[in-house]
């Protein structure tokens, strides 16, 4: 038959897989979509290392450099900041899938792995936004961290791990730059494998049992054209729609106009205004984690239903989750609207 | 020749197309990589009035990175950077209490003599010599971007 | 059958499509924006020694003239006096922030002041900005008083508003005499003020520094410190050489320029504009302008200098306005006054002397007087110490008017023509020796013109 050796590639996946499984409407791609812009956001962030410096004094200006000066600098940029926020979409997205179609039965551990792969992907992007160190983050990173505080008994701690003294200052760029670069990458690269080897060995995408096979050379081809089709997509808005740039970050001026905060913590931006810090930053935040990681222990324990959409062994939980996604969707939506 | 199926076409296409895009998009990373917004040193400084030295005297100047030398018959000075690898020589004699014997390399150990003529070691070249000048307000400026001849003497 | 006719043309057209991605950024780098001022795009960047930060606004700028030796852009930069984001080429992000004209009064503290700058100190003669401040042009305290007088609101026309409140500042110690006023109250007519005093406000309050100027020839100009320093053709349009403004656009200043060699057609910007009506309240503009084609250079200028009934004598329209009107008068000294008579000072004696004596005159010592400074300012004036030169009654120096041997010299600042001075000392001058001001000479020298 022709090149019959697998490729690297083909290897990298098991000889066969369930044709369901792979099949777009099943699972939208959502996992493996992840997977290729975080491989975009290493790539593009190596090139922007080459430039930006995490100084207070060099931060804001270093970034101007990237997008005015240095040749297609805007360019991997853009491509760096868009890929950062279409993934916290489809990793958002990838967990309403494994819950509407139960793929969490039988797969509590790396539900968690997971969950934990999402907070540190809303970390990276904060930690990122932070780095331009411009007048519309610079408030988000005046309120977030100080927000850590209200964190009851590890509040001054985490704030100092966050922002390496007792205020936002000198230290605060490089701090950021580390838990961006290497403190969250590493622990998302661990997680991430883990993640992916779990799956693996828990048996593959959950599936319904006793459905034809697709052979790894099909598959691959799949994923290549999917890549080739994100990618492009990926390129396209990066060439029309810039990441943005605001004048540079004053603290010790109070800001000329309204300061939102970035658009994943609206929902909580909006929540501060009619509840308490500690309420509305730490313990609602904490209690939608918490619902979701009790999700496979609390909501559904059973393993009926499992590779079903809207499967009627996981009611419960469907609505739960839909409850909180909305929740948040909804406190996001009127933080927008002001 | 069999005719070429529409299959093969649109492999070799694709390939040709995905090859041409790998180019290009490696020649623009490159280009991004080879830029540099570092401000270059500058390629001269002042060194102060000619009351400043005395007669012998050896200086070296950090701006520029040059051996500012008086002598008997004026000013001069040495390109400080070895012609082998940039390493900063060093001075032997510093010029005033001992007689300036000449210039020597720590890296890979290049002898130079007083007027910068090589005299050992890997470096194939002497040191150059700088151009020496007043400015307007009588300071002496050195020039690394200009380069002069051995004999030639600033005399203030 | 048609899922493998058309097999392998999805993968071919995401790869064409990834490889046009790749081409758009090579186009949309070559195509940007900033590249299209110049012919051969480079990013150009200054570091000024007075804020050592990075400057990008040469990329697009240029070609634009420096502002002016005393303000070299090695040493101040743009963004000192313009604000901005220096290092964006995103004009959007680049103009933020931006002080189009940084020599408007309500920024010119933060820009052009400082006590290393021009709100230094008195002694220096480096205190412009608290002086102009309290200028008569920039309060418009005699027309309001004026007018309050006139319509009986005041009893007298001791200058008691301004168009912001405002206190005197110390001033020289010695200001000839002259009255003066210690502070002056905001004039802020309320919204329901009678017909008449909202159209005051709305007509003839509006001509001062810090007014915007009448969108018409011979209008234009700038507000503040520019009104006067940046000089604006009577048509409006720029000259000079910025890629980024339009050449064919009326509203801009003559080129990006400060100056103190300041033609008389910049003062007519705002002076010899034409006259207010009281009764109606409004400002009529003149109607003899632009002069008739027919008429030579020389009386072009007499035509368009002054108004019709205006009567001056020669020297006052062969020379320019600053050639008289001395920098106390025109930017202020600090003190308040109440009318255009009492911030004047100078008389026809200044220059020409009287009956008795010959005008003041001081012999320059020191290399650090200011006669010097200004004189280096200024193109078309040499001074050096051991030049002889006269000064007003209150110790200006008048830089530009020179002793040479047995003749009075006199430059002209603002084009370098020298006149000799006649001497009113042993000429036929019929004057009684005890009436020697302005007044009594334009009895006999002054004409009026047709």
């Amino acid at each position: 038959m022709g090149d019959s050796r697998a490729s690297f590639f083909e290897h990298l996946h098991p000889a066969t897989i369930p044709a369901r499984s792979a099949a777009f409407t099943y699972t939208f791609g959502l996992g493996g979509i992840s997977v290729l812009l975080v491989l975009v956001l290493l790539v593009t962030g190596v090139l922007l290392m080459f430039f930006y410096e995490p100084s207070l004094a060099r931060a804001y200006s270093s970034v101007a450099a990237i997008t005015y000066e240095a040749p297609y600098g805007w360019f991997v940029r853009n491509l760096h900041y868009w890929a950062g926020q279409w993934l916290v979409v489809t990793a958002t997205l990838h967990m309403a899938r494994v819950v509407f179609t139960g793929g969490y039965k039988r797969r509590r551990l790396n539900w968690l792995i997971g969950l934990g792969l999402l907070v540190l992907v809303i970390l990276l992007d904060f930690t990122g936004l932070v780095l331009r160190w411009d007048a519309d983050v610079s408030w988000a990173l005046l309120v977030g961290t100080n927000l850590l505080r209200e964190v009851p008994l590890l509040g001054e701690t985490l704030y100092r791990l966050a922002v390496g003294g007792e205020t936002v200052g000198a230290a605060t760029p490089v701090r950021f730059y580390g838990w961006h670069i290497a403190g969250l990458t590493i622990a998302l690269l661990f997680l991430g494998v883990w993640h992916i080897w779990r799956v693996r060995r828990d048996g593959g995408i959950s599936h319904a049992a006793r459905t034809p096979r697709l052979s790894r050379r099909a598959l691959v081809r799949t994923e290549g054209l999917a890549t080739l089709v994100v990618l492009t997509m990926l390129g396209v808005v990066s060439l029309l729609w810039d990441a943005p740039l605001a004048p540079p970050a004053d603290l010790n001026t109070p800001a000329a106009h309204e300061s939102a905060a970035p658009w994943f913590f609206l929902g909580v931006q909006e929540a501060l205004r009619f509840a308490s810090p500690l309420l509305a930053g730490v313990i609602a935040p904490l209690l939608v984690l918490g619902v979701l990681a009790a999700l496979p222990y609390a909501l559904d324990r059973s393993a009926e239903g499992e590779g079903h959409w809207f499967n009627a062994a996981g009611r419960r939980a469907q609505i739960v989750f839909a409850a909180a996604l909305l929740l948040v969707i909804a406190l996001t939506v009127r933080g927008a609207l002001r | 020749m069999e005719p070429l199926s529409r299959r093969k076409l649109f492999t070799g296409l694709r390939k040709a197309l995905l090859a041409a895009t790998g180019a290009l998009a490696a020649g623009e990373a490159a280009q991004m990589m080879a830029h540099s917004s570092q401000p270059e040193p500058p390629e001269s400084a002042t060194a102060g009035k000619p009351e400043d030295y005395a007669a012998p005297s050896l200086t070296f100047v950090r701006d520029v990175r040059a051996y500012l030398v008086r002598d008997a018959l004026g000013f001069y000075a040495l390109d400080a950077v070895c012609s082998h690898l940039g390493c900063l020589v060093r001075a032997v004699g510093d010029g005033q209490n001992s007689p300036l014997l000449g210039f020597e390399c720590p890296c890979h150990n290049s002898h130079y003599d007083a007027q910068g003529e090589r005299i050992s070691g890997p470096a194939p070249r002497g040191l150059r010599y700088l151009a020496v000048e007043l400015d307007s307000t009588g300071n002496l400026i050195i020039h690394r971007d200009r380069e002069t001849h051995p004999d030639d003497r600033l005399i203030a | 059958m048609r899922r493998v006719a058309l097999a392998g043309l999805w993968p071919l057209l995401a790869t064409a499509g990834l490889l046009l991605v790749v081409v758009g950024a090579w186009l949309r780098e070559r195509t940007a924006p900033w590249r299209r001022y110049q012919d051969d795009p480079q990013v150009r960047a200054v570091v000024p020694s007075l804020t050592g930060q990075r400057e990008l606004c040469l990329t697009c700028h240029w070609s634009i003239e420096e502002i002016s030796p005393s303000h070299p852009v090695e040493v101040v930069g743009c963004v000192a006096c313009h604000g901005g984001v220096g290092i964006a080429l995103d004009e959007d992000l680049a103009h933020t922030g931006l002080i189009r004209n940084p020599g408007d009064l309500s920024v010119a503290a933060q820009t052009c002041g400082g006590s290393a700058c021009h709100s230094g100190a008195p002694a220096d003669h480096r205190d412009h900005l608290p002086r102009v401040e309290r200028s008569i042009q920039a309060t418009y305290a005699g027309a309001i008083a004026y007018v309050l007088r006139a319509f009986g609101v005041q009893p007298d026309s001791v200058a008691r508003f301004g168009i912001y409140a405002v206190q005197s500042y110390e001033g020289p110690p010695d200001n000839g005499g002259r009255p003066v006023v210690e502070a002056l109250a905001a004039f802020q007519p309320a919204p329901d003020a009678p017909p008449l005093v909202q159209q005051f406000a709305g007509n003839c309050l509006t001509c001062h520094l810090s007014a915007e100027a009448i969108q018409a020839p011979y209008f234009y100009r700038a507000t503040g410190c520019s009104a006067c320093h940046v000089l604006y053709d009577n048509d409006g349009l720029y000259k000079g050489g910025d890629p980024t403004l339009p050449r064919d656009e009326p509203g801009h200043m003559r080129r990006h320029e400060l100056t103190t060699a300041i033609p008389y057609t910049q003062c007519n910007h705002c002076h010899n504009r034409g006259n207010y009506e009281l009764p109606t309240m409004t400002f009529v503009p003149r109607a003899d302008i632009p002069a008739p084609d027919y008429l030579n250079a020389i009386e072009r200028r007499v035509h368009e200098y002054y108004q019709p009934i205006g009567q001056f004598t020669l020297c006052e329209w062969e020379l320019d306005c600053v050639d008289c009107h001395t920098r106390r008068e025109v930017m202020g000294d600090g003190y308040l006054y109440s009318s255009q008579r009492d911030a004047r000072y100078t008389e026809c004696r200044t220059c020409h002397g009287t009956l008795d004596a010959p005008p003041l005159s001081y012999t320059i010592t020191d290399p650090d007087d200011l006669a010097l400074r200004l004189a280096f300012l200024n193109p078309n004036l040499e001074l050096q110490v051991g030049d002889t030169i006269l000064m007003t009654d209150l110790g200006e120096p008048l830089p530009h008017v020179v002793w040479r041997g047995d003749r009075l010299e006199l430059t002209m600042k603002a084009t370098g023509q020298r006149y000799d001075v006649p001497l009113v000392l042993g000429s036929g001058c019929q004057q009684r020796p005890d009436q020697q001001e302005s007044h009594y000479c334009h009895v006999c020298h002054a004409y009026e013109r047709e």
